[in-house]
């Protein structure tokens, strides 16, 4: 036994039993729901109503039939389930167009239509509303006289702007103008808004104080605005001009161990050096390819952050921030990684002592010292120094230099002598022995007159492994040195009675008297 | 991608010129164009048709008047209009650009 009820559809009355009543309750309500209350929903429900009002006439051989369940389930299957009602639906599609219309601002996006590359002049001159011909003649401008700066740009752009593949990326991509007078225009509403907002509050002062306050704020706020667009814009223009001259710098150094880069051509990054002098063999490559990363990655998110800053596109942040990450770590745990196995090269360290060299005798009481240049070198030249020893380039090849140090101690023997100590570090000690005795180093006496060379060098491919070089002139007493001006740069922390500095030594005679080296007076 | 959304989809475009199309040559009852539709499987279900029905009539390209029915209430009896004409006609052109650009890339 069922209960049944009496309804009316669209003008005709129907018995329908308490399952089917549910069941077609549901049905309307779900098409009344999407279709809502408007004119032509209403008209829309009624014709459907009276299509299933028509069905129910088919089905029912006489009028006191009973619509059942299983009636209804054949209505839908006519009919159709909601979703399926919906689903081709026009006025939907209609929807998702006007929406666009109103809210897709212009994107930038990679024009796979008109591309030559990777479509990123095609969707820079979409973006800007500027034709094709220009940006890429700007490109091409940049490269020859940028210094390929361009390249460098096209190759970031062409990795971090999406492609427009959809329809609804490609409308996007020639979107609401977004051009310079665009960009002057937003600007100019935004002046004006402050100006208006501006005279409001000074009309609106005195009585209405709490009024004239918000207007101060909503004045306040939109003056940001407009301060804040203009600064973005200017501080978007100089990361991604930063960004790219440091990039072309450090790569150029990387490269041609100078810079050939325009402003900074005559600017000396050999630091760049550093790896060549300090590592054997693939050491210098991954240390170079860690340097890359460890300072070219953040230079390229810097050139990316003031890119949008400037043009509005889509971007998975997190993954390009996860990817700028790793690579950033991956280049430390590198440059750590090869600089601990390089360890191991400095761990022994060795010292070699040349035989105490005495003097041959000569006239006079006086030694003098004087230093000869034995390479044509200027500190202005290109060089990379650490702790004494320079890598230097002369006509393109690398030459490994260091300053020896020059001591006065007394002489116990009575003659004046020379001692020359060599030190470096090595794998162990005799490989420190070794590199030591690979420091060449010349000197000559022409009677009182001692000359040092300026340098001492070591043959090419040797690496940096600390090497000194240590000569200590030893003077009688009674006997002097005579300090040229040129042995300013070897001299080292020389004892003397009056605690004078290294520098002040210099051009003058001291004398080696029972308490020490003395300034003679003479 | 499913298949289905793409066929709704391509479905969803070509209904509305079907429709005219079925009304440019006589007026119909819209059982009658349900009935064509369902034939040329451009329909699956009958619900889709009666939504199309009411917006292109408010657009104006159709018109209808009630006609009384031997078995149940008065039904819509639906025609074209002279802008409804003007619209098909120009659905035919694009239609037939179409047709040509497959045609093409499929040859």
């Amino acid at each position: 036994m069922k209960k049944t009820f009496t309804i009316n559809i669209s003008g005709s009355i129907f018995h329908i039993d308490e399952d089917a009543y549910d069941k077609l309750q549901t049905y309307l309500r779900s098409i009344n729901a999407h279709y809502g209350s408007s004119e032509e929903g209403r008209e829309i429900i009624a014709d459907i109503e009276s299509r299933i009002s028509e069905i129910f006439n088919e089905k029912l051989s006489s009028k006191d039939q009973v619509v059942t369940e299983s009636m209804i389930d054949e209505v839908v299957t006519i009919m159709g389930k909601p979703e399926e009602i919906f689903e081709t639906d026009s006025e939907e599609v209609e929807d998702d167009f006007k929406k666009q219309k109103v809210y897709k601002r212009r994107r930038l996006f990679r024009d796979p239509d008109h591309r030559v590359f990777g479509g990123v002049a095609s969707g820079l001159s979409a973006y800007f509303g500027i034709d094709v011909v220009v940006i890429r003649l700007i490109f091409v401008l940049l490269f020859i006289f940028g210094y390929g700066s361009s390249f460098l740009l096209y190759i970031i752009l062409w990795v971090v702007v999406p492609k427009a593949t959809t329809t609804a990326q490609k409308l996007e991509m020639k979107g609401e103008r977004v051009n310079i007078s665009n960009i002057e225009k937003s600007i100019k509403d935004e002046y004006e808004e402050v100006k208006k907002n501006f005279d409001n509050m000074r009309e609106k002062r005195g009585p209405q104080v709490r009024d004239g306050f918000d207007k101060g704020v909503d004045f306040a706020g939109s003056a940001l605005r407009l301060v804040l667009k203009v600064v973005l814009i200017i501080l978007g223009l100089g990361l991604i001009i930063a960004g790219i001259v440091s990039l072309l710098t450090f790569l150029g150094s990387l490269i041609f161990t100078t810079s050939v880069v325009g402003p900074f051509a005559n600017m000396h990054f050999s630091g760049m050096m550093m790896p060549e002098m300090l590592f054997t063999g693939m050491g210098i490559k991954l240390f170079s390819l860690g340097l890359t990363l460890v300072i070219g990655i953040p230079l390229l998110l810097l050139v990316f952050v003031g890119i949008k800053l400037l043009v509005k596109f889509k971007t998975n942040n997190k993954a390009i921030g996860l990817t700028a990450l790793a690579l950033w770590l991956g280049g430390i745990v590198l440059l750590i990684s090869v600089s601990l196995t390089q360890v191991k090269s400095y761990i022994g360290s060795g010292t070699t002592y040349a035989n105490t060299e005495i003097l041959d005798n000569f006239d006079g009481n006086t030694l003098y010292l004087r230093s000869e240049k034995n390479i044509d070198f200027n500190w202005q030249d290109e060089n990379f120094d650490f702790d004494g020893v320079k890598i230097i380039v002369k006509d393109d090849e690398k030459l490994v230099i260091g300053e020896p140090t020059l001591d006065v101690e007394k002489s116990n023997s009575g003659n004046f002598e020379l001692i020359m100590k060599k030190k470096s570090r090595g794998r162990n000690h005799d490989d420190a022995i070794d590199n030591a005795e690979e420091i060449k180093y010349t000197w000559k006496q022409v009677d009182s007159l001692l000359i040092f060379d300026q340098y001492f060098t070591l043959p090419e491919g040797d690496k940096w492994r600390n090497q000194k070089l240590m000569i200590t002139i030893k003077v009688p007493e009674g006997k002097a040195v005579y300090l040229d001006k040129s042995v300013k740069t070897i001299i080292h922390d020389i004892e003397n009675t009056s605690n004078t500095w290294d520098g002040d030594m210099i051009g003058k005679r001291w004398v080696m008297k029972k308490e020490g080296l003395t300034l003679s007076r003479d | 991608m499913k298949i289905e959304n793409t066929k709704a989809q391509m479905r969803k475009g070509v209904l509305e010129y079907c429709i005219l199309s079925i009304l440019s040559n006589n007026h119909a009852y819209a059982s009658d164009i349900i009935k064509k539709l369902k034939e040329a499987k451009m329909i699956v279900v009958e619900g889709t048709l009666y939504p199309l029905l009411t917006r292109l009539k408010n657009a104006g390209l159709l018109s209808y008047r009630w006609e009384e029915s031997t078995q149940g209430p008065p039904r819509k009896y639906y025609a074209i209009t002279d802008t409804g004409r003007d619209f098909l006609g120009e659905l035919d052109g694009s239609w037939q650009e179409l047709v040509d650009a497959v045609t093409t890339i499929k040859s």
